[in-house]
């Protein structure tokens, strides 16, 4: 019952006075509003806090808010992610409940007045671990403080001391929950309150060294969050072990050099040092380094050694969190993997809840990713451009997966884009998603500069109207053959506003009560390439790297639509069969009885059977240009409708090849005919070109780029070769004669497709055929011009190579469309004939 | 590992009035953090922007920042890479602009000066390339910047904690200059947000489709037809007389498909034939044999098979298609067979008339044959008698003797007409006549080619053929007109 008295909105006293005096009462903010002399001492931060202020007309704060609660109402529930303000008890009772396995709620505890609550999850980024309800009996006065006040507060000497002090209580409470729960509750209370008593909660940042190989093992540390790197054999060589921080792609390098080199990544779940428990002074065999903030426990060995019983429990229990950490890192299976797991955890990408991934050998480059999130959101907020990663599919195995993470929004767990904000307009909102409320947004860019993917852009606030260009309007941009234009780009500065993914909540794609949820590009991919997952999932290489208690953890379920698509599957499977069969069906009955062989009735016969069967097959393949066109309402993931466009289109293809017979027909039939083959080989060739081009794509482009980049690059080479002085005679001849000659072959372009080789080693292949002509030149600096000439044309032929590539993913669209447009207009002119004759 | 040196960095600022800043360390800092060496202030300046350490004589300026850039004579420098510098460089970091005077390795002093260029608005600045700055990166002796030693070096100096945002770009990225600044977060289209190819290609599509077509359906109907029809039926006059249709067709579509269920419905197309070919000259009736077994106009003379194609002609040609022996199908539940055994056929065998007459429809369309019958009292009650006077009265005075025929000097023989004498050269009624040379002379006209399963030869209406004997329709006055007696068609004459 209390929760259904809990839906009245809560009073706001608006009076400046009375929250100056709530903010002077409550002891832990009350050094905000200290006077200094004469003046307060934070003006500026009492006047955005209590007051808020206008930067030339854009509004920040107030950040502080006096709301009055009436018994019953709830002011926080647990499990929601309404992680973007806090509260300060100022006068009243609140009950403190947690929800039990029942269903229930139980009460545990009471808030005390002027102390805070609710901060830990701003903190952690993590959603309400209780429900707070005002007691029956009075109103309870809370101080309501947005994020972004925190930034302030932790300036004053005993909110930032009580806050960091809360933290790490919090943190401790919540991470011995977490041991307990891995546990079955094995520790009994006094137990855990002695494990309590000797753990630390300590929050390391990227790169600190946690220890190294050979020192003796002091403590046990316990991962909650974040990541470690282990490294054996290296020795004591800090600097190398340093280097690896930097620079994720050294830790191949260091693996190329030295075999004995052994690597691995921990993440969450992991206990640390176990075995010094067992026995005394046992040495690190590995050395630890945190490669992303990781929040971790630790236990001082000497400490626990006072107490055998705990010491017993922790050696029997502890070690089934993970096998990970039983053994040092060993030589691994693949190296491939680990590279691609290093770059997993250096980028972030591992820590998303939510990342959108595309798999590149299934990318077409059709952009309908980035239309769709354009169509849905006014302005896309998708850039088909961003962090690549290629990991073995399986250890040791040859297939290369090629994943791009383009720059949209990760919803990153530990989220840097919420700390800049003054307004707290961006926030994590109660799905778990962060987003950016445009009423309070004052598009200052902080979240995008803060933002490490690129994931945020400004858009001007007042977005260009369309104007309804009325009825002849409408008909000319019918007929008009011209090439569309690209939205303008957003050129002003002032108004703007910061947008960003929101998983397509709060559009028609996930109404209220959706079971799964759908976002607009991933509805929207032609081949199943990009999905959204959870890559704790998806990335399976991390998975040992994972505490086992730990594995199941997932705020946003993701799902890996490559490997599983059943669906998918079924389309196959009947569209093969209903292929076969009805084709073969269809040809045995044409060749035993005829095509005027009477089926049922007076009229209807073969032809008529095999004619209607085409006509409806046409109109199912049509169904896929009518889905193209929506985008905002859930209508089924478009790849689905594109299996079926592909087997509806060869099924009519083949019953309306045999509905002709052996007649060519008139004129106009035949233009038909001739046009629907068309279509269906131009189809076909689009299809090859689909399972073929991404593939040779992704062997030669490394980091996936756009055309428009591409053609940029090429500009920009040419310019380059142009700007080289060729004074010298010998120099001209070996740069216009021979190196063209060479590189701007057929042969040279076809080559890059063939062998696949990795750019460098194209670079070098190219310095290496030139090395001789470059020793005989005598001027150093003609060497020089003569390498950077030879590195940009083979550049230049690279990119040329994929530019053709990206052209041929098109080119086959213009004949396709032409040819379908064309047979449709004679579809219908035929079926008008053919009514006529029957019907009048 | 190169061992710790200390260098001294001197900066002028000519944006503060301040005096020149001496820092002697391992290396320059420049940030917008406050700890900086050169602290430039600014939202465009990343928090550690950039480095300038010394490494073997040479300067280095190592970029730092993956979100702003830095750059150095106008080249942007690739995050946390490094270059190598030289006095007279300009190097530009946000708003501010750095100028080396003066770089001395030996006595490891670079002097700089700091210029705050903040007038201009700091996101239209964009570095070019220029040829001119271009060529001096060039014609400077700098060491090749890629010294692996060197640049591990650099980059385990400027340990950093900024974050790799997205790597290092290959050489396929452009090397176009970042937007400097905030400008760099607004919103940019890409080509993905223009469809490849506009819905108007539909649109034409239909029209220049539907005009053609519609041009077509009045001018060029053939366009229409799966094959042009015969000539007969695309005039517009009724060129034979008497006519044997009703009205004349001129190339008309509809007049056979459209009434009705057309098409695929054969039946209902034949009745639009013989409700058409329906005059006192021509009906169109068919054998009870032919009707029963589902034969109709359209079996035997189709249509469009070309211009030239003749309907007659196709009618006779297709007799043998299903008259022949490899035709195992059932009509009313007789199998067809080679006509006359793939003899000529001659009526009489050993005496004994075979030939089974003609059948009561088609006697029905003949009243002159049955005219002569009566005359001679023959009755369908002996068969022999009966048959024998059909045959006669079929051919006598009713047949032209062929122009090929060579003819027997006959006094009987009028205007041509078959008469007695024409077969029977001797004798007359009774024993003597005789029966030797008819055997013969029927091979003369019906000539054995006519039975042969092909059409080979069927030259036209001038020979002999199946249904000059099978007549098919028994009211067509323009039937063999080169054979039939010009008295054949009226009554009066026999009478």
């Amino acid at each position: 019952m209390l929760v259904k008295l809990a839906h009245f909105m809560p009073r706001e006293i608006t009076h400046h006075d009375l929250v100056l005096e709530a903010i002077r009462n409550s002891n832990i903010i009350s050094e905000l509003i200290e006077k200094h002399q004469d003046h307060l001492k934070y003006e500026l931060d009492v006047e955005l806090v209590v007051y808020g202020r206008d930067y030339a007309g854009k509004r920040v704060g107030p950040y502080a808010r006096l709301l009055v609660f009436s018994p019953g109402e709830v002011i926080i529930r647990e499990g929601e992610w309404g992680g973007n303000t806090f509260y300060i008890l100022v006068d009243g009772k609140l009950d403190v409940y947690v929800n039990d396995d029942r269903g229930g709620k139980t009460k545990v505890d009471e808030v005390q007045p002027q102390t805070s609550f609710g901060e830990m999850s701003i903190l952690a980024g993590r959603p309400r671990n209780a429900t707070v309800i005002v007691s029956t009996g009075s109103d309870a006065t809370v101080l309501a403080i947005k994020r972004p006040a925190i930034r302030l507060l932790r300036k004053l000497e005993s909110f930032g001391k009580l806050l960091d002090l809360n933290y790490r209580e919090h943190g401790l409470n919540r991470t011995l929950m977490a041991v307990q729960e891995g546990t079955q509750n094995a520790f009994s209370p006094e137990l855990l309150k002695k494990l309590k008593e000797a753990a630390r909660f300590i929050v390391y940042p990227k790169d600190h060294l946690l220890f190294k190989e050979g020192d003796q093992i002091d403590r046990l540390i316990f991962l909650n969050s974040g990541w470690v790197r282990r490294v054996r054999g290296l020795g004591s060589n800090l600097d190398l072990v340093r280097s690896l921080t930097s620079i994720p792609t050294l830790a191949e390098l260091v693996m190329e050099v030295d075999g004995k080199v052994r690597l691995d990544f921990l993440g969450s779940g992991n206990w640390l040092g176990l075995e010094g428990i067992a026995r005394k002074n046992q040495r690190w065999t590995y050395t630890a380094t945190i490669v992303a903030r990781t929040e971790a426990l630790e236990l001082t060995i000497s400490d626990l050694r006072s107490d055998p019983e705990l010491v017993n429990l922790i050696s029997l229990e502890l070690p089934h969190f993970s096998e990970a950490d039983d053994r040092p890192p060993e030589s691994p299976a693949d190296r491939r993997t680990v590279i691609a797991l290093a770059k997993e955890i250096t980028t972030g990408v591992i820590d998303g809840t939510n990342l959108l991934v595309m798999d590149m050998d299934l990318c077409i480059r059709c952009g309908n990713c980035s239309m769709a999130c354009h169509k849905v959101h006014g302005q896309s907020r998708l850039l088909r451009h961003g962090i690549h990663i290629s990991r073995p599919l399986k250890p040791n195995g040859g297939s290369i997966q090629h994943v791009l993470m383009p720059s949209v929004c990760l919803h990153c767990q530990d989220a840097e884009c919420l700390t800049g904000c003054p307004t707290g307009a961006i926030a994590r909102f109660d799905k778990g998603h962060i987003d950016i409320d445009p009423k309070t947004c004052i598009g200052c860019a902080d979240c995008a500069t803060q933002c490490p993917y690129n994931a945020i852009s400004m858009v001007p606030r007042k977005a260009d109207l369309h104007v309804s260009s009325g009825v002849l309007g409408t008909l000319t941009s019918w007929l008009s053959l011209a090439p569309q234009a690209e939205p303008p780009a957003v050129t002003e500065t002032q108004d703007l506003l910061a947008i960003k993914c929101n998983l397509c909540e709060d559009t028609p794609l996930n109404p209220k009560g959706a079971k799964r949820p759908a976002y607009s590009c991933e509805e929207n991919c032609p081949t199943g390439a990009l999905v959204r997952v959870n890559p704790l999932e998806y990335f399976n290489e991390a998975k040992n790297a994972i505490g086992i208690v730990f594995q199941d953890r997932t705020h946003a379920i993701g799902r890996n639509i490559h490997k599983r698509d059943t669906p998918a599957r079924i389309i196959h499977f009947c569209g093969l069969f209903a292929l076969i069969a009805i084709a073969s069906t269809v040809l045995w009955a044409a060749r035993r009885y005829s095509l005027d062989w009477h089926i049922y009735g007076t009229w209807f016969t073969l032809r008529w059977f095999t004619g209607l069967l085409g006509l409806g097959s046409i109109s199912v393949v049509l169904t896929y240009s009518v889905r193209k066109q929506i985008y905002r309402r859930r209508v089924g993931p478009l790849r689905y409708w594109k299996l079926v466009h592909v087997y509806m289109g060869l099924l009519a293809g083949v019953v309306l090849l045999l509905h002709g017979g052996r007649d060519s027909g008139g004129l106009l039939t035949s233009c038909l005919m001739v046009s629907l083959d068309l279509t269906i080989v131009a189809g076909l060739f689009g299809i090859s070109c689909y399972f073929i081009v991404p593939r040779i794509m992704t062997s030669i482009e490394g980091d996936p780029l756009l055309i428009e980049d591409l053609r940029i690059r090429r500009h920009e080479l040419r310019e380059q070769l142009g700007l080289i002085d060729t004074s010298d005679d010998q120099l001209r001849y070996l740069i216009k004669d021979k190196m063209r000659k060479r590189f701007f072959s057929l042969g040279y372009l076809l080559r890059q497709y063939v062998r696949h080789e990795d750019l460098t080693k194209l670079l070098a292949e190219a310095r290496e055929e030139f090395q001789a002509d470059a020793d005989k030149l005598n001027d150093p600096k003609a060497r020089r011009l003569l390498m950077e000439a030879i590195e940009a044309t083979a550049t230049l032929r690279r990119v040329d190579s994929l530019i053709y590539l990206h052209q041929l993913l098109k080119l086959w669209l213009a004949p396709h469309v032409v040819a379908a447009s064309i047979m449709l207009a004679l579809l219908i002119v035929h079926i008008i004939q053919v009514s006529l004759f029957s019907v009048r | 590992m190169s061992t710790v040196r200390q260098s001294t960095f001197i900066i002028t600022r000519e944006d503060r009035a301040i005096d020149p800043k001496t820092v002697v360390g391992e290396g320059l800092r420049i940030g917008r953090l406050s700890n900086s060496d050169i602290w430039l202030n600014h939202p465009a300046v990343s928090r550690l922007h950039a480095g300038i350490s010394e490494i073997d004589g040479y300067f280095y300026l190592s970029n730092l920042s993956a979100s702003s850039p830095t750059s150095l004579n106008g080249r942007v420098i690739p995050f946390n890479e490094a270059e190598a510098l030289t006095a007279g460089d300009v190097l530009q970091i946000g708003p501010f602009f750095l100028n080396i005077q003066e770089v001395n390795a030996i006595e490891e002093v670079l002097r700089i000066t700091v210029v705050l260029a903040f007038a201009i608005n700091v996101g239209d600045r964009v570095p070019r390339h220029t040829g001119e700055l271009y060529n001096k990166q060039l014609s400077l002796d700098i060491p090749a910047k890629s010294s692996s030693e060197a640049a591990d070096a650099l980059r385990i100096f400027w340990e950093k904690r900024t974050r790799e945002k997205a790597g290092r770009p290959s050489p396929l990225h452009p090397r176009r200059p970042p937007l400097l600044g905030k400008v760099q977060f607004n919103w940019r289209p890409t080509r993905d947000l223009v469809r490849p190819w506009p819905f108007a290609i539909f649109i034409w599509a239909l029209i220049a489709v539907g005009s053609i077509s519609a041009v077509a359906a009045f001018t060029y109907k053939v366009a229409f037809a799966p094959d042009p029809i015969s000539d007969p039926h695309t005039r517009s006059a009724l060129t034979l007389t008497p006519a044997i249709a009703r009205q004349p067709n001129g190339s008309s579509c509809t007049s056979c498909h459209a009434i009705g269920v057309g098409i695929a419905n054969k039946e209902k197309m034949n009745a639009n034939c013989q409700s058409c070919h329906q005059t006192e000259a021509f009906v169109a009736s068919i054998t009870r044999a032919h009707r029963e077994a589902g034969i109709m106009c359209s079996t035997c003379h189709a249509e469009h098979r070309g211009e030239m194609f003749r309907p007659m002609k196709a009618g006779l040609a297709s007799c043998t298609k299903c008259h022949n022996d490899e035709n195992k199908k059932l009509y009313n539940g007789k199998s067809v067979h080679t006509p006359h055994g793939g003899t000529y056929g001659y009526p009489v065998t050993n005496g004994i008339w075979i030939w089974k007459g003609l059948e009561d429809d088609d006697l029905a369309g003949r009243p002159d044959v049955v005219a002569l019958l009566k005359e001679n009292n023959a009755s369908p009650s002996r068969p022999q008698e009966w048959r024998n006077a059909q045959f006669h009265a079929l051919h006598l005075y009713r047949v032209q003797v062929a122009a090929t025929f060579g003819g027997v000097d006959d006094i009987e023989a009028v205007n041509g007409e078959l008469t007695c004498s024409t077969c029977h050269k001797s004798g007359s009624m009774g024993t003597n006549v005789d029966r030797t040379s008819p055997r013969t002379t029927c091979a003369s006209c019906h000539n054995e080619q006519v039975f042969h399963n092909a059409m080979r030869s069927l030259t036209g209406l001038d020979t002999p053929s199946c249904t000059s004997c099978h007549v098919q329709h028994p009211n067509d006055v323009h039937w063999a007109p080169a054979l039939r007696s010009i008295q054949a068609g009226s009554n009066k004459e026999i009478n």
